[in-house]
């Protein structure tokens, strides 16, 4: 595979909190404009899995290169392609939505006074117009969640990190968000996200890969996974993959 | 129960930090011993100095005083971070525990920290006394008045927040008078006016009565907690107004990284009013020396002091009042400045601005808005005392390299040990918190004290030598910028998220 092709590569990726192993020997190749879905329970190490790819922590071992550059060596290029979305926001509850939108333009070295015409569509399709000049601590959860998607994509970056993109989002707007994923990846952007949701995954991921402990127990595009599998639903494969189904005594 | 996970939270932050940072740990418990030290030895050169007719003698009301006072304001402090300003009291508020259970705790934990700090401050006083030879004369009972003057001063820094959140108004300014009224007797009382058989008996009364009427203000406790949880959204028009204002602190022209960052912390500390209280506590000083000068009138008029010290004592009172006001304009703000972050740190650690640029517009912030306020501080003494023009100069050019120096300072150990915890203010503990006001104070008297020493050899000598401080103040700055950056880099997603 051409190198060009690769937008994250990651390989023997460990990283260890004294006892407890978060990854333990991850390798994967992302290509560009493929929309890369990481499963996995709670714990499984999705999150750990993104912070070391955005930058944000420092693996015990292996290497991890996102656009073709080292995230170790120089993580500000790396931050420079990326837009990353976490899965619980935490904002500056002070600050109104357009002062965060302007500081994260002013951050990415943009005029401030450009950000009316990039969030401009993003704010009308999320319904967030009428919001922006309130402080950020009285948002909801799912407002949060979309001044943070759009943080995370108005400057228009080559590589999408989302952590539970859906998280928070009801219905309407979580199907709002599989579409900017597809139209995303069709205009050759790579979206690499982590989910639990599975129906969420195997609607939008063109391939995926299953976490469990620190390990990859499984991967592959959604089709290969459901042969495997012999469902036509990725939970089950998912469920096969992490341990089998958990079985409830009398009381649950 | 919630006292214990309070005190486990407590002893696995100061283990953590020792093992992530066992380096500073170290620096700053060797620092704490040499600013003891230090002490020791000016409280023995000012007991051995005939200065006076009668010599100097250590007040003990006036330290009993202030004493009470930290401690008190302190208590007050943390009853507003730890019980109403604390989001995730939200769980044990809808437990089927009565909020009195909560506030006993969290009162108890206040108590139990403040005794093991002070106690171990006051051990390694003793300690250093014995090694050091120069025993400075303890009082006796100074051991139980201090252990009451704790419990009264934590029991009050309670009850008063409390109060304050009662919503009926009648009841609360009841409360408040009554309050008011034992909080007068008790600071009568410590500050000297009595000191018969009957002092440690009425001071423990004090303290038991206010412990007592903690669980009578249950009633009182959530919809205090609910209504300073809403208070963060108020928009009040001092906001709006100092908001317009934003472009004069932080910068004109071209938009950088830098001067973002300096906006961004400028929004967030105005609105979240700690600006507002650092700025206010500066006035204080301000206004204390202009109180001072009216009370005592001018250094020509004193009378119980020998005329060759007298024109020392307002230099010497507006040195200490630069000091104050650095350490709480400069090194504390610069040291919960990486710590105000908090969760949202994440925010600045995936942008591509780098480490340096952070940390410095962290530090453009504190300085545009310290050093006016500083050269104010500086000014009232002088002016009122008619201060020849070298000395003014003196103190207006020590007030900028302090400045310099007490910013670099704060920023550096603001990024090397951050606190992200919001109820703590983002401050570190407050061994660390002491540290580095004792390390203010050592750079302070290099800083204040050797020009000091040239001025009287040569006046001129003198300014010109506060002038060479600025560079090794802004030596400082850059030091702390540089270092802060390194540390800032290497904090992990983990240490906050």
């Amino acid at each position: 595979m051409g190198e060009r092709k690769k937008a994250i590569e990651v390989s023997g990726l460990v990283k260890r909190y004294d006892d407890l192993v978060a990854l333990g020997g991850v390798s994967l190749v992302v290509n560009r404009g493929e929309v890369f879905g990481l499963l996995g329970s709670n714990g499984a190490g999705k999150t750990t899995m993104i912070h070391v790819l955005t930058g944000i922590l420092t693996p015990t071992e292996g290497t991890a290169r996102v656009a073709g550059v080292d995230v170790v060596r120089d993580p500000l290029e790396v931050k420079r392609r990326i837009g990353y979305l976490p899965e619980t926001p935490a904002l500056y509850d002070r600050l109104t939505g357009m002062e965060y939108l302007q500081l994260i333009a002013g951050l990415r070295g943009m005029d401030p006074r450009s950000i009316d015409g990039r969030i401009g569509r993003f704010s009308e399709n999320l319904d967030m117009t009428r919001h922006l000049h309130l402080r950020m601590g009285a948002y909801s959860k799912g407002m949060k969640q979309k001044i943070s998607f759009m943080a995370a994509v108005f400057h228009r970056p080559d590589i999408l990190f989302l952590d539970e993109p859906t998280s928070g989002l009801d219905p309407r707007y979580s199907e709002y968000m599989k579409d900017f994923i597809r139209g995303y990846s069709k205009k050759g952007g790579t979206v690499f996200l982590s989910t639990h949701y599975t129906s969420f995954a195997q609607n939008v991921c063109t391939r995926v890969a299953v976490i469990h402990r620190g390990g990859v127990v499984g991967r592959g595009t959604v089709e290969d996974m459901l042969a495997k599998s012999g469902t036509v639903d990725l939970a089950h494969a998912f469920i096969e993959l992490t341990g089998g189904p958990i079985h409830t005594g009398d009381r649950g | 129960m919630i006292l214990g996970a309070d005190l486990i939270t407590a002893r696995r932050h100061l283990w953590h930090r020792f093992k992530t940072h066992p380096f500073v740990s170290i620096m700053f418990f060797f620092t704490t011993l040499v600013t003891l030290t230090m002490a020791i030895q000016i409280l023995y050169f000012l007991n051995r100095m005939d200065w006076t007719d009668s010599g100097l003698q250590l007040d003990r009301p006036l330290t009993a005083v202030l004493f009470f006072s930290v401690v008190l304001a302190r208590g007050m402090m943390n009853t507003y971070r730890k019980l109403f300003e604390a989001r995730e009291l939200l769980v044990p508020f809808s437990m089927p525990i009565r909020p009195r259970e909560i506030v006993k705790a969290k009162f108890l934990g206040n108590l139990v920290y403040s005794v093991v700090l002070y106690g171990t401050l006051f051990l390694m006083t003793l300690a250093m006394m014995g090694a050091l030879g120069h025993w400075v004369w303890i009082p006796p009972g100074i051991l139980l008045e201090g252990i009451l003057l704790l419990v009264l001063a934590n029991a009050m820094g309670f009850v008063f927040p409390l109060i304050l959140q009662i919503r009926n108004r009648t009841r609360k300014n009841r409360s408040l008078a009554l309050a008011g009224t034992l909080l007068l007797i008790s600071m009568v009382l410590v500050q000297g006016a009595y000191r018969g058989l009957l002092y440690y008996p009425t001071l423990g009364l004090l303290a038991v009565s206010f412990v007592v009427w903690m669980p009578l203000l249950d009633g009182d406790i959530i919809p205090g907690w609910l209504w300073q949880q809403s208070k963060p959204f108020r928009v009040l028009w001092l906001d709006r107004r100092v908001d317009r204002r934003g472009g004069l602190i932080t910068g004109s022209g071209r938009w950088s990284g830098e001067r973002f960052v300096s906006r961004k912390d400028y929004l967030v500390l105005l609105r979240q009013r700690d600006m507002m209280a650092v700025l206010f506590s500066s006035v204080m000083i301000m206004a204390v020396q202009v109180g001072l000068y009216m009370f005592m009138g001018p250094h020509s008029g004193f009378e119980n002091v020998e005329p060759e010290y007298s024109k020392y004592v307002y230099p010497l009172f507006l040195a200490l009042s630069i000091y104050l006001a650095g350490v709480l304009q400069f090194a504390l703000l610069g040291l919960s400045s990486v710590g105000m972050e908090g969760r949202s740190l994440w925010i600045l650690k995936t942008q591509p601005v780098e480490a340096v640029t952070v940390v410095r517009g962290k530090a453009r912030l504190i300085l545009a808005v310290g050093l006016p306020v500083m050269l104010l501080v500086a000014l009232p003494l002088p002016l009122l005392d008619g201060m020849p023009l070298p000395v003014t100069l003196f103190f207006l050019l020590s007030s900028v390299s302090l400045s310099l120096a007490f910013t670099g300072i704060g920023i550096w150990s603001g990024a090397r040990l951050p606190n992200f915890d919001e109820t703590m203010k983002y401050l570190p503990d407050l061994m660390a918190q002491f540290t580095i006001v004792f390390l203010c104070l050592f750079i302070a008297l290099v800083l204040l004290g050797i020009p000091a020493a040239v001025m009287r050899l040569d006046t001129w000598a003198g300014v010109v030598a506060a002038a060479v401080g600025i560079g090794w103040g802004y030596t400082a700055l850059l030091w702390g910028i540089r270092w802060g950056a390194v540390a800032f880099e290497r904090i992990q997603s983990d240490e906050y998220l």
